[in-house]
């Protein structure tokens, strides 16, 4: 039932704070992002296989002893973790495994990996920085999923996801270049939703290039029921009132009728029922924008993947050609599915087309198995060595309009998983290894407004997070566990929004030391 | 279909009084400027600019409605006890001093708002009797939701006449379970979960189930739900969708569900009765209600004339279409 699912107090709420209206504009921070990008790794990850956070004495009790799996090698002892670089003030830098060769960092052997190298190849550690023991508030997927997306834990989302408060923040600004103002490119485990937000910041779905023509072209060439449907003219943007918005927008005959429509019917009914008209109203605007900017023919041309191509890095040359893809073993496994979908996510940020991207990749790590921490070791961390390179290719692209930026420093990318996965413990014979869902994870920031190579949170032993410094919403310092909603604040901070511009039921801080300015 | 209903609920809502939650001290107007129904929802509506910013959606909506509030909240001893008033777990819960996960709510803050600590005692203390509360929703609650996916798919096949055969081979009764291949050029777009991708088979256009998620469809396998709202992705799906399937229902040989009062050799100058009777069908089969004299001149003049004169086939796919795309069509 549409009352139990639509909360008309929430709304109200969410009006308060401006969430129903477009953000106000704002001056355009030189060294604020304009673009966000969130990759989700299903199935919940271990992050501390990837950076890690403690005491080198730790791993000791929470790495089990180095092996293999399915030839790569995996877990590591504290004398093999090495700095990216230089600490960044009074934080720990990004620390890992070395797992690389470095004479040839691209072998690959029972005890050499490239996986996790791209970070130092690209020196990204000057644009990243990683939190963690956050509390998800939850170990159940789709409730972890929306919590991670929204910053409370929810079977249903109750805020608006980070994404679409992102791209309603900066709607004003970029309304008439930006036709595709949220873009979900894949999905798996979840959508990120827009909870009672404008239809802009609402998600379109652009599952794949070969999906763009049937779902986004006028084109009667490609879709035939467009032919003599397809013949616009510009004229002045009015939302479901009447209102003239201010802009101009290019609609068919056909289009213009079907925006008038809802408009008939506003005020006879509740505000429910209004909120449903005007974001029709919004939803068809937005739609026929899409069709007009003719998106399909700008992505279609647009280089998604290029740098990675035309200037290869050295330490690939063990994997196939194609940039997104890695093996194990003697070629027995390539993971080769996840470079559709990184390439379009690239088209659409270096086309300008878009404000905030969401993708997910394929592998779930939801593994239940005694074997869970072997693969979230190997896999792992080559899945994080194509986000490093999904990073280069933004560091080595120049950001549209933006003379002197990189993609990369115009672009928040957050790299998260719903939740971890439970922690090894020594036992008397080895160690304990569990492979259930656990509450406590991390996230990676990357990109512009982000601090460089630092390391917030931790955790202790046994995989719970462990208190650090936050700034509350109220203004005053805290020192608490931070909680997804905190994750979410603080990558809300890093794009440039106030504490007053989003709001999370529950409360929420923003953590000290990520962003660059913090 | 889901226009008669439309029509009656808004005749409902129309003299009825159940909406937004504006808040307001005790006693004061409140859903949607309509006075309180009694002092349960004169507590209700005070209470809100408090609670119902968390507790208006999710498995706690206790702020949703009356009938929740009233439901959820009021008449469970456990947070309203008329026989110990101060030990009610609401009143608790505004102190600091509920036992479990949440000592206090709100979280974080001390209760400071209206009504105070003591009118809310004495109203529990005088409790009305529950007499008046149902296990149902009260039958004067409006309610408006986006059709779903799969009833837009089989309404949109029903009332144009189509099938899922003019899109597939299903010549063999156990098709959906089998590799399929769609016709060349159509846009088909079917149901997730009753994809033959659910038994591992080959499915031919990937792209057919993708639109249905697009859509606004779950996946139930994955567990990816459905979409509640109609936002930019369902409408960029369904847009084309209409335009797509009107073409094909007005091209497929002998159907009538689209053309029953006019053929596609009728003109405007020369059969306009026709056409506008026509129009007035598909309105009716589509929208569910009668439509009036102005609502089919103002389709006819606004999208089949100008369309007209490209061709009657693309004016009647915008009437077609335009009807799909209609709030009517779209809510139910």
């Amino acid at each position: 039932m549409l009352k139990w699912a639509l909360g008309a107090g929430q709304v109200a709420l969410l009006d308060r704070f401006g969430l129903l209206r477009s953000g106000t504009a704002h001056a355009a921070g030189t060294d604020l992002p304009t673009r966000l990008c969130v990759i989700y790794l299903p199935g919940g990850f271990r992050p501390h296989y990837h950076f890690w956070p403690m005491e080198d004495a730790d791993v000791d009790q929470c790495v089990p002893a180095p092996g293999g799996f399915a030839g790569e090698p995996i877990f590591f002892r504290k004398e093999q973790l090495v700095d990216l670089a230089e600490p960044n003030g009074p934080y720990k830098p990004l620390r890992l495994w070395k797992s690389w060769d470095e004479t040839d960092p691209s072998k690959r052997n029972g005890s050499s990996t490239p996986a996790m190298y791209g970070f130092k190849h690209f020196k990204l550690h000057e644009q990243t920085s990683v939190l963690h023991g956050v509390d998800q508030g939850t170990a159940d997927h789709a409730s972890a999923f929306v919590s991670a997306m929204c910053g409370v834990p929810s079977p249903d989302f109750r805020a608006p996801a980070l994404h679409s408060v992102v791209a309603n923040y900066l709607h004003p600004r970029f309304a008439s270049t930006r036709p595709l103002p949220f873009v979900v490119v894949a999905n798996d485990r979840g959508t990120p939703v827009a909870q009672g937000m404008p239809s802009h910041a609402s998600p379109i779905r652009v599952p794949s290039i070969e999906a763009l023509t049937p779902q986004m072209s006028d084109d009667p060439a490609s879709n035939p029921w467009w032919a003599n449907l397809n013949q616009r003219t510009s004229r002045p943007e009015t939302d479901a009132k009447g209102t003239s918005l201010g802009s101009m927008l290019k609609t068919t005959t056909l289009e213009q009728y079907t925006l008038a429509q809802p408009g008939k019917y506003l005020g006879h009914s509740t505000p429910k029922v209004d909120a449903f008209l005007e974001g029709l109203n919004g939803s068809l605007r937005g739609v026929s924008r899409v069709l007009a900017a003719d998106v399909v023919s700008v992505l279609q041309a647009t280089k998604g993947t290029d740098a990675l191509i035309t200037n290869r890095p050295a330490y690939l040359a063990s994997y196939l050609n194609t940039p997104f893809s890695y093996t194990f073993g003697g070629a027995n496994f390539h993971m080769t599915n996840l470079e559709p979908r990184l390439d379009m996510a690239l088209r659409l940020l270096k086309s300008d087309l878009t404000s905030s991207v969401h993708v997910s990749f394929s592998l779930d790590f939801d593994t239940h198995s005694g074997l869970g921490h072997a693969f979230s070791c190997a896999h792992g961390r080559a899945q994080m060595d194509l986000v490093a390179r999904f990073l280069g290719e933004l560091k080595q692209s120049p950001a549209p309009g933006m003379p002197g930026k990189t993609l990369l420093d115009d672009t928040l990318v957050v790299v998260l998983s719903e939740f971890g996965r439970s922690w090894a413990s020594p036992s008397a014979d080895g160690f304990n290894l569990p492979d259930n869902h656990h509450p406590f994870t991390s996230v990676l920031y990357a990109g512009g407004n982000v601090a460089a190579n630092r390391q917030l949170g931790s955790y202790d032993r046994r995989g719970f997070g462990v208190a650090t410094d936050l700034i509350e919403e109220n203004g005053q310092a805290g020192h608490r566990v931070p909680r997804s909603a905190d994750a979410v604040a603080t990558a809300m901070r890093i794009m440039g929004l106030d504490f007053h511009e989003f709001f999370m039921p529950g409360g929420y801080g923003e953590v000290v030391g990520l962003r660059k300015a913090g | 279909m889901s226009g008669a209903r439309w029509v009656g609920v808004l005749l409902v809502v129309l003299t009825g009084c159940q909406g937004n939650i504006l808040g307001g001290s005790v006693g004061s107007v409140g859903d949607a400027g309509c006075p309180p129904e009694g002092k349960n929802d004169e507590i209700r509506l005070a209470l809100a600019p408090t609670c119902a910013g968390c507790h208006t959606t999710g498995n706690k909506p206790y702020f949703a409605s009356l009938s929740a509030f009233e439901n959820g909240l009021v008449y469970d001893t456990k947070w309203v006890n008329p026989s110990a008033p101060e030990s009610s777990g609401l009143l608790l819960l505004l102190q600091g001093k509920a036992s479990g996960s949440y000592p206090q709510m709100p979280p974080g803050q001390l209760y400071s708002g209206a009504p105070s600590l003591e009118t809310l005692t004495e109203w529990i203390r005088t409790l009305p009797p529950r007499g008046a509360v149902t296990d149902t929703p009260a039958p004067e609650a409006f309610t408006v939701r986006r059709l779903r996916a799969e009833e837009m798919v089989l309404s949109l096949l029903g009332q144009l006449g189509l099938s899922p055969a003019d899109f597939v081979d299903t010549s063999s009764p156990n098709w959906r379970n089998q590799e399929w291949t769609v016709r060349g050029g159509l846009l088909f777009v079917w149901p997730t979960d009753w994809a033959p991708g659910i038994s591992g088979q080959y499915v031919s256009d990937k792209r057919s189930i993708e639109r249905y998620e697009t859509l606004g469809g779950e996946v139930a396998l994955q567990g990816r739900k459905k979409d509640l709202v109609l936002g930019p992705s369902s409408m960029q799906t369904l847009v084309q969708m209409s335009q797509a399937w009107c073409k094909f229902a007005i091209e497929k040989p002998g159907n009538t569900a689209v053309l029953r009062y006019a053929t596609l050799a009728d003109k405007s100058a020369t059969n306009a009765a026709a056409i506008q009777k026509n129009i007035g069908h598909l309105w009716l089969a589509m929208l569910g209600d009668v439509p009036a004299d102005a609502e089919v001149t103002e389709l006819y003049q606004q999208v089949y004339l100008p369309l007209e004169t490209a061709s009657t086939k693309a004016a009647w796919t915008g009437v077609c279409a335009a009807l799909v795309r209609h709030p009517k069509w779209l809510s139910y």
